[in-house]
């Protein structure tokens, strides 16, 4: 199937993105240099065939030379042999350098990938990037097979067939060549053509698939609102509109396809007729006859092949825009020049009226926030969902640029930091555990590959790891993900407080929440946290009472505001959001135990095998 | 029309290229299309006869104008316009054979997919958690796609491929049978050599895929943990993994082309011995007149187009097995049962005031029982408040309201309707769902709203969007009820999907609503919203409620505690509190954790 959409812009940009795919040829320049000498000699080789027919059949065959005709026999032998191995090298060379450029796209990609910053991958979804790197590559790696090979062979075939006809009978060769102009305007105007049409079945194809897509992803409410027979007719109709795209585009090509065999056709048939008479008029030879009802076969096939050429080549160009673009994308974050490096930091952190506002959002998710946090307090943020309190913590180890003001570390503005150093000194844990499907101590030792096994044990230890993890089959080399062992929500947990333990950062940056885990688990969390947290700046995405009430300072946002702040003791001194909070949730304690950030405690308290928690799962917890 | 293998899996290749059963079954979608492929047939053979009957007319000619041949010009005029003739026939022949495989083809996959999309809507949605939506996306798409390529290129190119080989046999053997034998002396040879040449085929072909897999499946997941390895600052480490793994494809790739392009000199070299030897003995029959030069001519054109179609056959042995290992999968879908028919005798359910009695209800679901006979009897227009554990039992209280599943014994009865006696559609019209998590369709604002009755006036969602607080947000919405909901930058929050899915609930108007309180984080603000949303919906009504909030289950007429699938207490929640059982200990002791936090 196709991919994209594109259609072919303008002739300039279509010719600057060709050459640029090109250009990833160049450091191959003597590959490319052999699979053409390659190619040519091959060609030279099987244009020699027909002539060495022709002598056998005039001189062989009919002076009836026996001794002739064994000799073109062998030689014909021979020709082909070398023809063989010709074909060889350049069908090697030419597939194994389009893989070798599809290799080294994809290398320069995830390497470019992996400097674009977090704003980027905001705005991007993980299937469009895949598709670059997959679907992308693959139509760009396929073109390079197809017209290295087959333009240089159709421009070889032409030429050389035309002076080789022409030699041989100038006349028949005038008549029996007439098709081909207009034959390959013809091939290239149809592979222009039948893009649009493929391109609309492609398009199609996704609409299918969407509405496909819905359906089993929401099926249960078609059917708990009893929609199917809707749903089917709503299928049906992209069906036939599939079908009818497809019966289009078939239309055009079946016609087309079957014309192009007919135009070459018609060039053997003028030979029948045309080159009969001539030998009838003793013009020419049977031998050359047949020599031109061969050369004639031998170029139709290639330019058959031109319009596929053609709709391959617009295919690659759609592809080469997209990677182009994405490669083109310049890291909104990156290295500052003389960057400095941050060694033993103290772990001070300061926000200096920073002024927020996420790329591509309007809303200013920070407004003039500032707060000093000294080394080694702890900080709870605290607020309502959308307040501010990720695009704070998001600002310190620079995964986004503040808009205004300035975030310090340290004395140093973080953008003057070397990216890797400032990044290396935090430590994270939030509540979206990722982990890699490598080998649990591998994820560990994540952000350490050099730590030994001994420190990796210790810091399992610490987070209360490391029980479950010895019960595993493999231990510390248990491989995790689709093909490896799965774990819990709070397992997970446990290992990133692993993983941000071993990092032994100066600063923290933790959200305190625990996913779904029962209560001895919970209990053993918190315990982990607190180990994590001391003796380091920590800055807490606070959802538990606990946290808040022995942070050295409480900084309520609100729309991204600081409406508040200080201790626990002071704040519920004081009228205000945050007291409001508290008095909600002790008011409604009984029931929905809502915690600080109006999440219900019971679904953070819930079994840890627990799908759908209920209020009850919370007192047998407890 | 690309001979693509994309959509083949590398595991089918050395599956069975011929299953009786499947090929039967999959055949059984073109009988519709007798005539069609009737044309097909007849366009394909025509063109192949066509193919076969140029090169003997060249030789025909070659034959007339020779030195020693009859010479005339009025034959040769006859044989150039037999030419053309054939070349015009030929050319509407592949036309049709063009046009009616890819029609043929494309028909059969709108009807494959269709019958799956609409087996797919009978199923239970314990088929649908079960296998996972990818792996059932893959069937409808990929399968069927592997289905269409076995027709366009599986089915008719061997059809077509053996025909041209037994056409240019036959017209060989007609004209010089000993010749022939010889020219064939090469056959069993590129037999062998293909046989050979495959099996390595197949195992290169693997490993790339292999390869390949290992390359996407860490570039998928270096793309979603990208932030965490910026964060660990592990770019390098990461990045040296991939570019070994993409050079160990790069390694399978050159590997594969460099077999691929093997078999072009093979190919070549088989073909010209069979050329040299028709050649040579074909020239000393023709010394001895026992041939003419024409006929010699034929020969070699036709060894020469001898070779390709046995190339070709090999491609299209790995499409039929691939499309075998599909089939299979496609009729693994259309042969899994539905759990729950209509009877024939199933009759509409009439409107309903809503009184449900569940009557010592059994179920489970495969060899294991949840529910333990449940009696339960409520009143229309009772709110009911299902608490309890998880398993406890509390969804399949409500699978069986709706009928996903039927029950193993006793019966469910909505106005003295037994549930298995009326038409699955009259009851779930008129038993509305809100469900935990909500999902919203492609489409407008305006269109998740108005799922259930499309028929509804932009007057009646609007009212329904007030009715639950949704109003106020869509109206701010940058294109208000006309919104698209998955424009990129619009994102819903978790309250806000909740409260659409309210709205389609009440619009929706049923007369049972089956509620499965979300227990999401909502911010406190949007949590008194929905609260007071929650009243209003289960308004009027028999309500069922899978319930988590406090509120609800102190305004619901009814608390049924499960345990272990039994009812053990019901009541209301004051009774339930004075009665001093099960659910005054749940309530006291999450009251009491509470407190301790709080402390």
């Amino acid at each position: 199937m196709c991919s994209g959409t594109t259609a072919l812009t303008d002739e300039g940009s279509f010719v600057k993105i060709i050459i640029r795919i090109l250009s990833y040829l160049k450091p191959y320049k003597g590959r490319v240099a052999v699979a053409y000498v390659s190619l040519f000699l091959g060609l030279a080789a099987q244009l020699t065939l027909p002539i060495v027919l022709a002598r056998a059949i005039d001189n062989g065959i009919a002076d009836r030379d026996l001794g002739y005709l064994g000799w073109a026999a062998a030689v014909y032998l021979g020709i082909a042999a070398l023809q063989g191995i010709f074909t060889f090298g350049r069908a090697y060379l030419i597939n194994a350098l389009a893989e070798q450029v599809g290799n080294d796209m994809r290398d320069q990609l995830y390497a470019h990938l992996q400097r674009l910053s977090f704003s980027f991958y905001d705005r991007s979804q993980t299937g469009q990037l895949m598709s670059r790197a997959t679907e992308d590559i693959t139509s760009i790696r396929g073109m390079l097979m197809m017209t290295l090979r087959t333009i240089a062979l159709i421009a070889g075939t032409l030429i050389a067939v035309t002076v080789i006809l022409f030699r041989l009978d100038w006349v028949l060769a005038a008549v029996a060549l007439a098709v081909y102009p207009p034959l390959v305007v013809f091939s290239y105007r149809f592979g222009i053509g039948i893009r649009p049409m493929f391109a609309r079945v492609q398009q199609q194809f996704g609409v299918m698939t969407s509405a496909l897509q819905e359906n089993v992803a929401g099926g249960r409410v078609v059917r708990a609102f009893a929609q199917e027979a809707n749903e089917n007719q709503r299928f049906q109709e992209e069906l036939v509109e599939l079908f009818d795209r497809n019966v289009a585009a078939a239309r055009k090509w079946s016609v087309s396809y079957a014309g192009m065999l007919l135009a070459s056709g018609i060039g053997i048939g003028a030979v029948v007729w045309l080159g009969g008479h001539r030998v009838l008029d003793g013009a020419m030879t049977v031998g050359t006859l047949f020599a031109f009802n061969r050369y004639l076969t031998m170029l139709a096939e290639p330019i058959r092949w031109l319009g596929f050429v053609v709709n391959r080549i617009a295919r690659a160009i759609a592809s080469g825009e997209r990677i182009f673009g994405t490669l083109d994308t310049k890291p909104a974050i990156a290295n500052p020049p003389n960057a400095q490096e941050l060694t033993n930091p103290t772990g001070e952190v300061s926000f200096d009226s920073v002024t927020f506002t996420f790329p591509g959002t309007k809303r200013e998710a920070l407004s003039a926030v500032s707060f000093t946090a000294r080394p080694g307090e702890k900080i709870a943020l605290v607020g309502p969902t959308g307040s501010g309190k990720s695009a704070l913590v998001g600002l310190i180890p620079r995964f986004y640029d503040v808009d205004d003001g300035r975030v310090i570390v340290d004395g140093y503005d973080v953008r003057e930091l070397d990216l890797h150093s400032l990044r290396g000194q935090i430590g994270m844990v939030m509540q979206e555990t990722f982990l890699f499907s490598e080998t649990i101590r591998e994820n560990i030792a994540f952000g350490r590959p050099e730590a030994s096994q001994a420190e990796v044990e210790a810091a399992a230890k610490a987070a209360k790891a490391h029980a479950f993890i010895s019960e595993l089959p493999d231990g510390y080399e248990t491989v995790l993900g689709e093909r490896g062992v799965s774990l819990s929500g709070g397992q997970k947990q446990r290992l990133a407080i692993a993983r941000g333990l071993l990092m032994d950062p100066a600063i923290l940056i933790l959200d305190d929440s625990t996913s779904s885990v029962d209560s001895q688990t919970e209990a053993e969390i918190q315990e982990a946290m607190r180990n994590l947290m001391a003796g380091r700046t920590s800055i807490v995405i606070a959802q538990r009472l606990d946290t808040v009430r022995d942070a050295d300072q409480i900084l309520v946002l609100q729309d991204g505001r600081i409406t508040q702040r200080g201790t626990h003791r002071e704040l519920l001194g004081r009228e205000g959001f945050y007291r409001e909070l508290y008095d909600l949730q002790r008011s409604e304690r009984t029931g929905t135990g809502a915690s600080l950030d109006g999440q219900p405690a019971e679904a953070a308290r819930s079994g840890e095998l627990a799908r759908s928690p209920s209020p009850v799962e919370v007192g047998t917890g407890g | 029309m690309a001979k693509s293998m994309q959509n083949v899996d590398p595991d089918d290749l050395l599956g069975k290229a011929y299953d009786g059963r499947v090929a039967r079954r999959l055949l059984s979608f073109v009988r519709p299309y007798k005539r069609r492929v009737l044309l097909l047939v007849l366009a394909a053979v025509t063109a192949i006869t066509c193919d076969l009957l140029l090169p003997w007319l060249f030789s025909r000619a070659i034959d007339e104008v020779r030195p020693d041949g009859p010479r005339r010009a009025e034959m040769l005029n006859l044989l150039g316009l037999a030419f053309l003739g054939a070349l015009a026939l030929r050319f509407l022949a592949m036309w049709g054979q063009f046009y009616t495989t890819s029609w043929l083809g494309n028909r059969v996959v709108y009807d494959l997919r269709n019958t799956m999309f609409r087996h797919l809507q009978t199923l239970s949605l314990n088929y649908i958690d079960k296998r996972g939506v990818g792996a059932i996306m893959t069937r409808i798409q990929n399968d069927v796609a592997v289905i269409n390529e076995m027709f366009a290129d599986g089915l008719l190119g061997i059809f077509s491929n053996v025909l041209i080989l037994v056409g240019i046999v036959f017209v060989m053997l007609l004209t010089d049978w000993q010749l022939a034998l010889l020219a064939f002396i090469a056959m069993p040879i590129m037999i062998l050599v293909m046989k050979k040449w495959r099996v390595r085929a197949v195992e290169t072909y693997r490993t790339t895929r292999r390869t390949i897999s290992a390359v996407n499946a860490n570039l998928a997941e270096s793309i979603a943990g990208m932030r965490v390895m910026q964060a660990f600052g592990r770019e390098e480490g990461r990045r040296k993994r991939f570019q070994a793994l993409n050079h160990a494809n790069l390694v399978a790739t050159v590997d594969a082309a460099r077999l691929g392009a093997l078999l072009l000199p093979i190919v070549i070299l088989i073909g010209a011995t069979a050329v040299v030897v028709v050649l040579f003995a074909g020239g000393r029959l023709v010394f001895n007149t026992e041939m003419t030069l024409g006929e010699l001519t034929l020969f070699i054109v036709l060894v020469d187009r001898f070779f390709e179609p046995i190339r070709d056959l090999s491609q299209q042995y790995n499409t039929m097995q691939a499309s075998m290992a599909a089939g299979e999968r496609i009729f693994e879908v259309l042969d899994v049962e539905p759990d729950v028919r209509d009877k024939p005798d199933a009759k509409p359910l009439p409107p309903i005031k809503g009184a449900v009695r569940y009557d010592n209800v059994r179920f489970g679901y495969g060899p294991t029982e949840i529910l333990h006979g449940i009696n339960l009897s409520v009143e229309p227009g009772e709110t009911v408040a299902f608490v309890g554990e998880t398993g406890a039992g509390k969804s399949s209280m409500i699978n069986l309201l709706m009928r996903f599943y039927d029950v193993w014994d006793g019966a469910i009865t909505i106005d003295g309707y037994d549930l298995r006696d009326v038409t699955q559609d009259s009851l779930r019209s008129q038993v509305g769902m809100v469900l935990q998590d909500t999902f919203l369709f492609g489409g407008t604002v305006r269109d998740n709203i108005r799922f259930a009755r499309p028929d509804a006036s932009d007057e009646a969602v609007e009212r329904a969007a007030r009715d639950v607080g949704a109003h106020e947000f869509i109206s701010k919405l940058p294109e208000g009820y006309d919104t698209p909901v998955q424009e990129r930058g619009l994102s819903l929050s978790v309250g806000q999907r909740q409260l659409l899915s309210f709205a389609r609930a009440l619009l929706a108007d049923p007369r049972i609503l089956i509620l499965d309180e979300a227990t999401s984080s909502i911010d406190t603000q949007t949590e008194r919203i929905i609260q007071v949303a929650l009243h209003r919906l289960l308004q009027g009504r028999t309500s069922f409620v899978i319930a988590h909030r406090l509120s609800t289950i102190r305004e619901a007429d009814k608390v049924v505690v499960l345990d272990q699938g039994r009812i053990i207490e019901q009541g209301t929640h004051e009774e339930l509190l004075a009665h001093r059982g099960v659910y005054f200990q749940l309530h006291a002791m999450q009251w009491r954790g509470e407190e301790q936090a709080a402390d």
